[in-house]
């Protein structure tokens, strides 16, 4: 397998909180891999340190073989589960934002989702309603020809008519060496595209493997197996 | 990458700052034209009336412009690079030295304006162009060249190190895994002792080079001694280096925190 994401014993605790374990963990190339776990259990935990934003106590991380930094944030695009603009910007502006600090921004892409999406480039950022602000944030980091697509909680706040095309637009949003990560709640909407499956409780990895093996060695799907492995 | 981040910081506050340059510059024009129709007609109680309150407004302008920059770029630095929209600046393939960097760096362009502004206003209320009381007060004080040199690069770097200070308390502040504000004015208040106990034994070394460990000849010193000596140049250099310590100190906080244990939660 070509790793594209390695972390080794990486160790996270919010003061005497430990939210990652040990955590070990090795994902490939050109994959949808679900992130899956009850509250608390570590998901955003991951995707933020893997993004950037969130140091670790200890542990290793590469990403595409590089280290999280300046070099590892140009290959990965990071959907926060939060409205990250500034209210006061427009659609427009915040196209340029991107263009101008990312090189693999295709603004071409960007321009042509949004209107599929109806959403007026020329619209500010708070007027528009939370589902349509996450759909916005979405289409412009999908439209990032990245290495890394990390993704919390993408389809959590937009209705379900949104969600299929979503679901639609990270299918064919990402090239063949290109893995997404998802993490979220709503496993029975996303189980159709993931092509992996990652349980983590408790800050460690219970489960790692291919959401079809899933299917065939459980004889249910993954939603129903998340169901029992979580049950409380 | 800093010359977009800048971009974008002044892009963001032109709208603010514009306005209440705006404002303060129309007000200032009301209070000069008044103060001219005072001096054409000076029994007209209405003249006087909206000339006292249109200056006095000025006034408390000129010091609000100072607070509002203070204010609006705490609240840009922490809104910006330490809550929601922080979540995407740290996401940059940017230095968190150049995001820390950039803010402060506009924090400065706003209190120059500021300060450029009020220089222009004290220059149109008072119709001194080549602001000749200012020069009269250095001579009265024995300020020389160098002295204002000093005066001026010690004012700059008072404006970079409060707000560097600032920063770092807030960084420091965004450490904690609970009350974040709480701690950063904490952090703040902890910040300021430190400071002043650095400016107190500053002081005393200054006196201790200057004087000796005789305190009364220090003490008995009046004003016109003061003038006449060195002494003033030599606090005023003593400042300087503290500020620089200061400015240099707090920013080396901040970025670390930036680079090497963001908490964003």
């Amino acid at each position: 397998m070509d790793i594209l994401v390695d972390c080794k014993h990486v160790k996270k605790s919010y003061g005497k909180k430990e939210v990652l374990k040990d955590f070990d963990l090795q994902l490939g190339r050109g994959r949808i891999i679900g992130l899956l776990g009850p509250n608390g259990s570590g998901k955003t935990t991951l995707i933020k340190i893997l993004s950037g934003i969130l140091s670790r106590n200890d542990g290793e991380i590469t990403i595409a073989g590089l280290p999280v930094g300046i070099e590892s944030k140009k290959i990965v695009s990071y959907l926060p589960e939060r409205t990250y603009f500034s209210p006061s910007m427009r659609v427009r502006q915040t196209l340029q934002f991107f263009a101008d600090f990312y090189e693999d921004f295709n603004m071409d892409k960007a321009q042509d989702m949004l209107s599929r999406l109806n959403i007026q480039p020329s619209s500010k950022i708070k007027e528009l309603s939370k589902g349509t602000r996450e759909k916005v944030q979405l289409v412009l980091v999908m439209s990032r020809e990245a290495q890394l697509y990390l993704l919390d909680e993408p389809i959590g706040g937009v209705d379900p008519a949104a969600r299929d095309y979503i679901l639609k637009t990270i299918l064919t949003g990402y090239n063949e060496n290109a893995s997404i990560l998802i993490s979220t709640h709503l496993i029975s909407d996303v189980e159709k595209v993931l092509d992996e499956v990652v349980f983590i409780k408790d800050g460690r990895v219970v489960l790692q493997e291919a959401a079809d093996a899933i299917r065939e060695q459980n004889g249910k799907s993954v939603d129903a197996l998340f169901r029992e492995v979580f049950a409380c | 990458m800093l010359r977009k981040l800048l971009k974008y910081e002044f892009q963001s506050q032109y709208g603010l700052y514009g306005g209440i340059y705006l404002f303060m510059l129309l007000l200032s024009a009301v209070a000069a034209a008044m103060g001219k129709l005072c001096e054409k007609w000076p029994s007209n109680q209405v003249f006087k009336i909206i000339f006292v309150i249109s200056l006095v407004m000025v006034v408390i302008g000129c010091m609000a412009v100072f607070v509002i920059t203070t204010v609006m770029s705490i609240l840009r630095y922490r809104n910006n690079l330490l809550k929601d929209e922080g979540y995407l600046m740290h996401t940059l393939p940017v230095m968190p030295a150049s995001l820390h960097f950039c803010k402060l760096a506009a924090s400065f362009v706003w209190y120059a304006a500021d300060m450029a502004i009020v220089t222009f206003i004290i220059m149109l209320l008072s119709g001194d162009w080549k602001l000749s009381w200012l020069f009269e007060m250095a001579d009265i004080i024995g300020c020389t060249t160098p002295m204002a040199v000093l005066i001026i690069i010690y004012i700059a770097l008072s404006a970079l190190s409060s707000m560097s200070i600032f920063y770092a308390a807030m960084n420091l502040g965004s450490l904690s895994y609970s009350s974040k504000g709480v701690m950063s004015f904490v952090a703040y208040l902890i910040i300021y002792m430190v400071n002043e106990l650095i400016a107190l034994a500053g002081l005393a070394v200054f006196i201790v080079i200057q004087f000796g460990t005789d305190f009364s000849a220090f003490l008995e010193m009046n004003e016109s001694a003061w003038i006449n000596s060195g002494y003033t140049m030599n606090i005023m250099i003593m400042s300087v280096i503290i500020s620089i310590i200061y400015l240099v100190g707090y920013n080396a906080i901040s970025v670390y925190i930036l680079n090497k244990k963001l908490n964003l939660e």
